[in-house]
């Protein structure tokens, strides 16, 4: 893998999300706490940082 | 720069012990096909990567089971690289750990990451499989599997948290039919009114005001029916009615009285003691007469006509067998008759004795006083009087039956003078019902109304469970459609930036052959699918095997992935291509030699090829390029025992 492709990859995906949702800078923060640039999650786990995110929002 | 310079390969696919001499440089390998050379490549791959493609993926197919030489054991197969800059080297087994020289790790940890190797089969790939098969080809050469498996889970998320959230709405519609379902509720005081309009209707005193009160009426309805009795007299009646439709057993009285009347009223013997005697003498006469034909009678001799009273004493025998018959029909007759009177006798009894509990009288005496004559009359032989008594018996079953038929249908009429139990029983039991159904009401509706409670408390939870889940599924579908949209784009710019060496490579194998634009494309409305577009004579956007020939779609793949390697392998020193060009034709083969080696002459090229005439183009490529670090070696034959023979060509 070019480093290059896969680190511009997550950092325009991590910018545009923060920019594009209300929650963006949230979910970011989970899934960088998951570790998702390191090594590809499991949907129960995303599903997990989804929940935690939208209970942020609720919150 | 790292440089390959010699590759060992121990019991390992069709090699028992082969060596590539690389020396820092390339190597060109010649030979037929099923000679070794793609073992090599395997062994190259192997060694990197630790997998063959070829043995992956496809049932039946393991590096395990096929890898090894097929005469050596699993833990004998391995592959030492020795290289330069830094010296050492790597070796890597079927079993057993791999060992890497220090500060060869880099290379070796870059070599595992990247695509180097080309075979025709992936060359195929780029050219002809569907777009989204063809994007994996591609995104192998990217190395985007990392990539393609995180925009898979996020997929996976939020198709798993959509299809939660559907089950949620269904829910909750089906939870919304339920509450529209639930019967009205009904309270107690309208129980109440509309049970005591029912009751007032009946005019009946009730004193039904509150639900307390239904258990005091009902009691009260109960006990009047338990005081009511049942009239014995009408049960009495009723028996009796059954009885007398069932009969005495009149119709076989009838028919067996008429039978003895005509058998006792008919012609009787004289003297029924001596019958038997006479007619017995008479057959043993006639049968004398018959047998001897005498003419003079045995007891005084004196002469008779022997045929003559042969003749009487036929008919007489006859005539008496006749009587003797008869009286044979009488006697049973007598005694069916006997049978039938005394059947009738019973029944008559028994119909006596329910007649007072009934209030009537039955009139059995006649007919049992005539019958009992007529069984005296019957004993006693006495035909003219059985006879008259056969009819007097006759006559009073007539009377019996008038008097039977009377009496049902006297039963049966509607009671003029009734007593208004009945009416009273159907009361009890109305008032009964409407109190019956005042309580299944009223039960009804309370459990109306705790499921009301159950539902409403069920729609609370899910519509929050299904909201907090939607919440969840808009926060994973923006996600996953920003990653696939970043990735898409991305991608798409990798492609792009391809499009220069993709075209300038193609340029040179194909120069003024009427292509114009080559690019690849990202469907954006795809997770991973990826088109082939080429200008063709003014027609731009075309799929390029619209109009491209197969030797021409051949260097396509193959500027395809020299345009990878070139956009992502750097300086990484390997490319190696494995039979890759066979539909070329000669003029273009020889551009494809000098392509490599101009664009790629800075690497260390490891090529196989059946084709000799491709063989000596690359030879040409290298002298022409000035090359000089190059092997060119010919596999003669191959053998399982030795492996391939390897020998340098004559110039």
């Amino acid at each position: 893998m070019d480093s290059n492709v896969s680190g511009r990859i997550f950092e325009r995906f991590f910018v545009d999300l923060t920019n594009g949702e209300a929650w963006g800078a949230a979910a970011v923060d989970r899934l960088l706490e998951l570790g998702i640039e390191e090594r590809p999650a499991r949907p129960a786990e995303l599903i997990e940082v989804f929940r935690q995110v939208a209970e942020d929002i609720e919150a | 720069m790292t440089g390959l310079q010699r590759l060992d390969i121990h019991a390992f696919r069709g090699l028992t012990d082969g060596a590539l001499p690389f020396d820092g440089g390339s190597i060109v390998l010649g030979g037929g096909n099923g000679t070794g050379k793609s073992a090599f490549v395997d062994a190259l791959e192997f060694l990197y990567t630790g997998s063959v493609a070829t043995l992956s993926g496809t049932q039946g197919l393991s590096l395990r089971q096929h890898g090894p030489h097929i005469h050596a054991r699993l833990d004998e197969s391995y592959v030492t690289a020795h290289y330069v800059d830094p010296p050492g080297c790597v070796t890597r087994r079927l079993m057993g750990p791999l060992e890497v020289s220090p500060g060869l790790e880099p290379h070796m940890d870059r070599g595992a990451r990247l695509a180097f190797i080309l075979r025709r089969s992936q060359l195929q790939q780029f050219i002809h499989a569907k777009p989204a098969d063809r994007y994996r080809s591609m995104a192998d050469l990217i190395g985007a599997e990392h990539l393609d498996r995180t925009e898979a889970a996020l997929k996976g998320a939020r198709d798993a948290l959509e299809r939660d959230v559907q089950q949620g709405e269904a829910q909750l519609a089906q939870v919304a039919r339920q509450l529209d379902d639930l019967a009205e509720d009904v309270a107690d005081d309208q129980l109440i009114r509309e049970a005591s309009e029912a009751l007032d209707a009946l005019g009946v005193a009730h004193h039904l005001e509150s639900v307390d009160d239904v258990a005091r009426i009902r009691a009260e309805a109960l006990r009047a029916v338990s005081d009511h009795r049942p009239d014995p007299r009408q049960e009495a009646r009723a028996r009796l009615a059954a009885e007398l439709r069932r009969g005495v057993g009149e119709a076989r009285l009838r028919e067996v009285l008429s039978l003895y009347r005509s058998l006792v009223t008919g012609p009787g013997p004289n003297n029924q003691d001596h019958l038997v005697d006479l007619l017995q003498l008479l057959r043993s006469g006639r049968e004398y007469l018959r047998e001897t034909h005498v003419d003079n009678c045995p007891l005084c001799e004196r002469e008779i006509a022997g045929r003559a009273l042969f003749g009487r004493l036929v008919e007489r025998v006859a005539a008496l067998e006749e009587v003797s018959l008869r009286e044979q029909r009488l006697r049973q007759g007598q005694e069916e008759l006997t049978s039938a009177l005394q059947d009738v006798a019973s029944r008559l009894r028994a119909l006596e004795r329910v007649g007072p509990d009934a209030g009537l009288s039955v009139p059995a005496v006649p007919l049992l006083n005539a019958g009992a004559m007529l069984q005296e009359s019957a004993r006693a032989g006495a035909r003219r009087e059985s006879a008259e008594m056969a009819s007097r018996t006759e006559d009073a079953l007539d009377r019996w039956e008038a008097w039977s038929r009377e009496a049902v249908a006297a039963i049966d009429a509607p009671q003029t003078a009734d007593d208004g139990s009945g009416d009273e029983t159907g009361q009890i039991q109305a008032i009964l019902a409407i109190l019956e159904g005042l309580t299944v009401r009223r039960a009804r509706a309370e459990r109306g109304r705790q499921e009301l409670q159950r539902l409403v408390r069920e729609r609370e939870r899910l519509a929050e469970d299904t909201h907090r889940v939607k919440q969840s599924f808009l926060v994973a579908d923006g996600t996953y459609h920003t990653f696939n949209r970043v990735k898409n784009a991305e991608i798409q710019r990798v492609y792009d930036d391809l499009r220069g060496d993709l075209a300038r490579m193609y340029d040179f194998l194909h120069p003024g052959e009427g292509h114009q634009t080559v690019a690849i494309a990202m469907d954006p409305r795809k997770r991973g699918s990826s088109d082939l577009k080429m200008g063709f004579y003014g027609r731009d956007g075309e799929d390029p095997r619209a109009f491209a020939s197969e030797g021409h779609l051949d260097s396509l793949g193959l500027c395809i992935f020299l345009a990878f390697v070139k956009r992502f392998n750097g300086a990484w020193p390997l490319l190696v291509l494995d039979d890759v060009v066979t539909s070329v034709d000669a003029a273009h083969k020889g551009r494809v030699a000098r392509l490599l080696f101009g664009e790629f002459g800075d690497r260390q090229l490891f090529i196989t090829t059946h084709d000799s005439r491709w063989f000596m183009e690359l030879r040409k490529a290298q002298e022409e390029s000035g090359h000089r670090q190059v092997h060119n070696l010919v596999i003669d034959s191959w053998s399982l025992a030795a492996g391939p023979s390897i020998r340098e060509p004559a110039l």
